[in-house]
């Protein structure tokens, strides 16, 4: 946490200070439903969350949690049967829930960018770095072959691949793992989004290069004043990268709030027991944390709180219905809360 | 010198271009040069490296997977090296390895049971219904369903699977096993299970562990000992404590550095992540390797090659100018714990 203060301190004053208290992205009671009628339903339920411009939002959970449905969501792209059955999502002063496909598309190709975890497998392999990095310029901004070009080797050069001039026509294959997410990186700035996505960016990765590339979107965050939505199973990265914090459990809100108060008391058992499984360097030998089991399928999710099978402080009240939210800015759903300091 | 597995000077090396439609040598590839370090029985030596440090050509060299070009592995008093591949399989059953990625390690038509079956049926161990018992036996221990048996390993998760892969590594009562990143493609909540369970396993069976890992988290929970390797060479080697609270070798202090701060904890040596990526390892340069992205560089790194050097007990590190004892003192105070 200390790490973070200290890099906000020396970060020059400017105009994306100003644009950092415009939200960009409002998200309000957010359910995604999949199939119809009886056999209809929910991945994720009641998601409410909002990203200012130049602020992290972390969207911590396991797989299954539904955090990259969010995102998919929100991107206007959920798979096949798939669909946002109720709530509101407001980028800027639209809201893109009602948008046509093509007006979606449009406004996503210009205000949304998305890095995703495996860049090999989002990256054409067929195409030029150049020529995919400049696509979004051309299709979304109206740039000319050539002024795209350009600026795709700017973006090759901010985004730190060494000697781009000369990779901007190599294929993503002959590009490492850490240098291909830079690549989409790169890709993703095109059209300087306000709001940028990045589904586990840096899992695949070493812990080198996992510090570079998520620094370097730290500091083009800062750049651009983008708002960032930063998608991990991992809180000790997001207690590093951001300033607001959303665990999402079994397609629900776990618990919410700014990151300095969450990680000051984390109270929902399930966020507890995410941070005691980080294995720590100076370790005590004390035993990592761990769950048992797995989260239920949505087909399967109970009435009461979702997490009461895993739960080590479950009653038989849990059962019954879901928590009622309690705490306001830092908030949770739990009737056994944990206490005190973690 | 009384370690039970001994890696003596082991080099491995790989001709490009040979045999190839041209058959020139396009170039040597220097995967590991000169590694030596020594295992005891139910302990766990973890080692650390970027991809491409030669961390898994090491794991596969020690079980003979890949043949040393040079140097010698002991196992309990046997060269390995010196033997042949026929006299090397009954060693085999006593190392075993673990992958990386339990997706591309396993057939998708064979059977969870067939899977975890068939180490047995290649060493002619046992009967059919022996085989089986065994096998559900190790279902039990990893906390799975015996009804897996029959399913197929598409449908379980990452964690399952290597808990599928690790019973799988067991069922020939291996004594060595070589956990090639067992945890890196899952989730914290699925790696603390599996870290959690690899300590169990050793307590109860008093295995040893070669724990590969780019993860200095996840390999100092295991590890008694730690070596770093870079570019395949030894940059720095010692006890889990004294590497982590001393690192000696600006390589080490920046992976440490490159770590969140709630894992590391304390202060580390405030040296930022390397730039760039590593060199090749065709051919490579007479300095040290590491002298390319290396913030402390001084001439004399690019020329000569460091060797390693005790700085303390059971303490090594092949660095010219191997971070101050008073640096590390006053940046490495670990806060309330006993590091």
């Amino acid at each position: 946490m200390a790490d973070k203060t200290q890099h906000r301190s020396h970060m020059p004053l400017r105009e994306t200070d100003m644009r950092s208290e415009t939200t960009v992205l409002q998200v309000k009671d957010l359910t995604v439903t999949f199939g119809r009628g009886r056999k209809a339903f929910n991945v994720i339920e009641s998601l409410s969350f909002e990203v200012r411009a130049g602020e992290t939002l972390g969207l911590v959970g396991e797989s299954g949690s539904g955090k990259s449905m969010t995102a998919a969501a929100l991107m206007g792209l959920l798979p096949w049967g798939g669909k946002i059955s109720s709530g509101s999502v407001q980028l800027g002063n639209t809201e893109i829930t009602r948008l046509s496909n093509a007006a979606l598309r449009a406004a996503r190709g210009r205000e949304i960018g998305m890095i995703f975890q495996n860049p090999l497998s989002s990256l054409n392999p067929s195409l030029t770095v150049a020529q995919q990095i400049a696509e979004p310029y051309r299709l979304y901004c109206g740039a000319t072959d050539q002024a795209a070009r350009a600026h795709a080797l700017q973006l090759l050069q901010e985004v730190g691949v060494p000697d781009a001039e000369r990779r901007l026509d190599d294929y993503p294959h002959q590009f490492s793992g850490g240098m291909r997410q830079r690549v989409m990186i790169a890709m993703a700035l095109t059209c300087k989004p306000r709001l940028l996505i990045a589904d586990e960016p840096t899992t695949a990765l070493d812990v080198i290069n996992q510090a570079q590339i998520l620094r370097l979107i730290q500091r083009l965050q800062k750049e651009h004043g983008m708002a960032v939505i930063f998608i991990t199973h991992d809180l000790s990265l997001v207690a590093e990268y951001a300033q607001k914090v959303m665990v999402l459990y079994a397609g629900k809100t776990v618990e919410q709030g700014p990151a300095e108060a969450f990680f000051r008391a984390p109270r929902h058992p399930y966020s507890q027991a995410l941070l005691h499984a980080i294995p720590r360097l100076f370790n005590t030998g004390e035993r990592l944390g761990d769950i048992d089991g797995l989260p239920p399928r949505p087909q399967e999710f109970p009435v009461g709180c979702r997490f009461a099978e895993r739960c080590p402080a479950v009653t038989p009240e849990c059962l019954q219905a879901y928590p009622t939210r309690q705490g306001e800015v830092h908030h949770f759903y739990c009737i056994h809360p944990v206490r005190g300091a973690a | 010198m009384s370690d039970w597995l001994k890696v003596q000077q082991v080099d491995v090396r790989f001709n490009l271009g040979e045999g190839g439609l041209l058959r020139q040598n396009q170039g040597t590839v220097h995967a590991l040069s000169d590694i030596s370090f020594g295992l005891e029985r139910g302990q766990t030596i973890g080692l650390i490296g970027e991809s491409g440090s030669g961390k898994s050509t090491l794991g596969r060299a020690i079980l003979h997977l890949v043949r040393p070009s040079s140097g010698a592995v002991h196992l309990d008093g046997t060269n390995l090296t010196a033997l042949s591949e026929k006299q090397i399989r009954p060693f085999r059953q006593q190392m075993q390895m673990v992958f990386q990625d339990p997706f591309d390690s396993m057939n998708a038509r064979m059977t969870v049971g067939q899977i975890i079956m068939e180490p047995l049926l290649l060493q002619h161990i046992g009967r059919a219904g022996e085989r089986r018992q065994k096998a559900e036996a190790l279902l039990d221990r990893m906390g799975l369903d015996r009804r897996a048996m029959n399913r197929y390993p598409g449908q379980y998760s990452g964690g399952q699977r290597q808990r599928i892969a690790i019973a799988r590594a067991l069922t020939t009562d291996p004594q060595l096993l070589v956990l090639d990143e067992p945890t890196s493609g899952l989730d914290v909540s699925m790696q603390a299970r599996i870290l959690n369970l690899l300590r169990d396993l050793q307590s109860e069976m008093g295995l040893s562990y070669i724990f590969i890992s780019h993860d200095l988290g996840a390999v100092s929970y295991l590890a008694q000992r730690i070596m770093v390797l870079y570019l395949g060479r030894v940059v720095e080697i010692a006890p889990t404590c004294a590497l982590i609270s001393n690192a000696a070798h600006p390589y080490t202090a920046s992976l440490m550095d490159a770590l969140p701060p709630m894992v590391r904890q304390g202060e580390t040596a405030h040296l930022p992540p390397p730039v760039g990526e590593p060199p090749s390892s065709v051919n490579p340069s007479s300095g040290c390797a590491f002298h390319t992205r290396c913030p402390k560089a001084q001439p004399r790194c690019g020329s000569e090659r460091p060797l390693l050097q005790n700085v303390a007990e059971g303490h090594q590190v092949a660095c010219h100018f191997p971070l101050e004892r008073v640096d590390r003192l006053q940046s490495s105070q670990p806060t309330g714990t006993t590091g």
